[in-house]
């Protein structure tokens, strides 16, 4: 399982790398971030710290990282920010807890892990005192996870495959009459079962809780004609190839994917479903509560503002939106964009996420 | 004294594989429910059932394929030039030094439905749609054959070299016809060489992971995939160990049962003879 901010960093980088945005200006607005209103007071609660092991899912990405979030921290704090890019798959924030050897400090997740490992007691709960609730949308501040930024699983089709006419919903996604064509969704779920449900004619905002035998029944209808991603950069590529017409991809590249195609591929936030990332801290940290003064640190609205900017994540911090309201159409958080979709519920995923993943790999498998 | 100069290797191999895979034993016998649940539950599962059956279907056909294919290149080996045997062999040997997920994305680049070969199809006009030929079973059969072809010719190209021609001859000097001097000297000679290059192939096609993933589509999850998924999206490390453990006693039922009649001296560069 990729996260999706090592994603969007993956797309910065490769925006570098190929030119479309210069890497002067890329380093200007790092560095802008860095100067932006860190709190003296870091320095002193953080005296015993040396340093914080970020775990994140690696690639071009890590480079970012540190120079979006590590040195600037660095040099506001004095604390050295360490990254691992081996990725913390639920399992190995399982291992390493249990085998009580915890060598990572915070961990770029999603809410399936937050909601999974937290009741487990595999995770430390948030302190809501350092990192700010305010700065967090009502409802996505979680007991073992922060929410950093939000994005959306999105229907993306190609608008040259069907004559002119255009796909709006999930009922169409499942029309292989009207829209013919492969279609890709992502190999873990999250998403799928929410669209089967409303092609299936349930209203988006009565999705929850999840009917599994009536979602997958309608996945069944669907299998023969899908293909699973299971990165991000592979949702974009078979959209390229042209082996898919349409797909169920995160917005942030389907929003790559409308850039580069000079808008052959499009994608809309309709029936979107919204997910929270989240940055989850595992039981019994080695750097302890120090951590959460990082957390606060990546909270500010101006370096949230880049995310937006570049690549369209939501920011979690509402007061970002303020800052270039003009970017509101591409942002899944926007008022407007948040009234069409559907936002992934806690609750259910808490419970039933891993049987539900386990079932709809088997039905989509067999 | 020779003892010492294996012991570095002995070494690694208990602390770095040998102590780990206890462990997995262990796991498989105490996490989760324990013993009995986490076997019960890979002997019960009907979707830990289905992935199985995909493995050994797609497995039994790599391995056919693989075989039938190789003892033929082997075969032509055997009876080419030595200069032509050299290019043969680099075009064998060249494909092994590729990338596994190189190949994999190469076989999606040719196959796929906008593909060269596809639009070849659609242009000479023997179809009218693209012809599905990746991200499904065909396609991961037709990667693994790819992939196992060097590990089926090379065992089965010793095992022949072995064979002493003039029993062919004498055979046909005999009154047997070609056909008949194949079928009942060269091929029951070359069996001990199929035999191993049927446990070598069958053994390398259980555990296909990133082959299946990638050219199935997502779709087609094998064993070692899903062994993978239970342990990274941490569902269930019990059933994982469990099932990890049941394959590896499948691995070593047939190294041990159809190993018996390989040749493994020939393989391993050595000769009975």
């Amino acid at each position: 399982m990729t996260s999706i901010i090592q994603d969007s960093l993956a797309i910065v980088a490769e925006k570098v790398r190929t030119g479309q945005m210069s890497r002067r200006r890329f380093m200007h607005v790092l560095a802008a971030l860095g100067a932006a209103g860190a709190l003296p007071s870091w320095r002193e609660a953080n005296a015993q710290t040396k340093e914080i092991i970020f775990s994140m899912w690696g690639g071009d990405a890590e480079e970012v990282y540190r120079k979006a979030w590590g040195a600037p921290y660095e040099e506001k704090a004095g604390v050295a920010i360490q990254f691992d890019g081996s990725g913390p798959t639920r399992g190995k924030i399982r291992a390493m807890v249990e085998s009580k050897n915890v060598t990572w400090d915070v961990c770029d997740s999603g809410l399936g892990t937050q909601s999974s490992l937290g009741p487990e007691g595999l995770l430390e709960p948030i302190d809501y005192t350092i990192v700010d609730k305010n700065k967090i949308v009502p409802g996505l501040a979680y007991q073992w996870g922060a929410t950093g930024y939000i994005y959306s699983s999105v229907l993306t089709w190609d608008s040259k495959a069907f004559g002119g006419e255009e796909p709006k919903t999930w009922a169409d996604f499942w029309d292989v009459k009207r829209f013919p064509g492969k279609r890709v969704v992502w190999k873990y779920m999250v998403g799928v079962l929410e669209a089967a449900l409303i092609a299936d004619g349930v209203e988006p905002s009565k999705v929850y809780p999840i009917d599994m035998d009536r979602a997958l029944n309608k996945i069944k209808e669907l299998k023969e004609h899908l293909v699973l991603w299971d990165n991000g950069a592979s949702s974009q590529q078979v959209f390229r190839d042209g082996e898919v017409t349409m797909g169920q991809i995160w917005h942030t590249r389907s929003t790559m994917l409308a850039d580069e195609s000079q808008g052959r591929f499009k994608y809309t936030f309709n029936q979107g479903i919204v997910q929270p990332g989240v940055w989850v801290v595992p039981k019994g940290n080695p750097a302890g509560k120090a951590v959460f003064e990082f957390l606060a640190s990546m909270q500010e609205p101006e370096k949230q503002l880049i995310l937006l900017k570049e690549l369209s994540q939501g920011p979690a911090n509402p007061e970002t939106a303020k800052l270039a309201p003009q970017l509101a159409s591409k942002n899944p958080g926007s008022p407007e964009n948040l009234a069409i979709q559907v936002f992934q519920n806690e609750e259910w995923y808490a419970k039933n996420h891993q049987e539900a993943e386990k079932r709809f790999l088997d039905v989509v498998s067999s | 004294m020779y003892v010492f100069f294996v012991l570095p290797a002995a070494l690694l191999l208990f602390f770095l594989y040998l102590l780990p895979l206890a462990r997995i034993l262990m796991i498989s016998a105490t996490d989760g429910q324990g013993f009995v649940a986490n076997y019960g539950a890979v002997l019960t599962s009907a979707p830990i059932h289905r992935m199985v059956w995909t493995t050994v279907e797609i497995c039994a056909i790599t391995t056919v394929a693989t075989l039938l294919i190789s003892y033929l290149i082997a075969y032509v080996l055997l009876q080419v030039s030595e200069r032509t045997r050299m290019w043969m062999m680099l075009c064998i040997l060249v494909p092994l030094w590729v990338s596994v997920l190189v190949r994999a994305f190469a076989w999606i680049a040719v196959l796929n439905n906008s593909g060269p070969v596809n639009s070849l199809l659609q242009y000479t006009g023997l179809t009218d749609e693209p012809v599905q030929l990746v991200r499904n079973q065909f396609g991961v059969m037709l990667g693994m054959v790819h992939y196992m072809l060097p590990f089926g010719i090379l065992p089965l190209y010793a095992a022949m070299k072995g064979i002493d021609p003039k029993l062919i001859s004498a055979a046909r000097a005999l009154g047997a016809r070609p056909f008949t001097a194949f079928r009942r000297v060269f091929l029951p000679l070359s069996l001990p060489g199929l035999y191993s290059a049927f446990v070598i192939v069958f053994i390398f096609s259980l555990g296909f992971y990133v082959t299946p993933a990638i050219l199935g589509g997502g779709r087609i999850v094998m064993i070692a995939e899903y062994i993978a998924l239970l342990i990274s999206q941490g569902y269930d490390w019990g059933i994982a160990a469990a099932l990890a453990t049941m394959l590896l006693s499948v691995v070593l039922a047939v190294v041990f049962i159809a190993g018996r009649f390989a040749d493994w001296d020939s393989v391993l560069g050595g000769s009975r003879r």
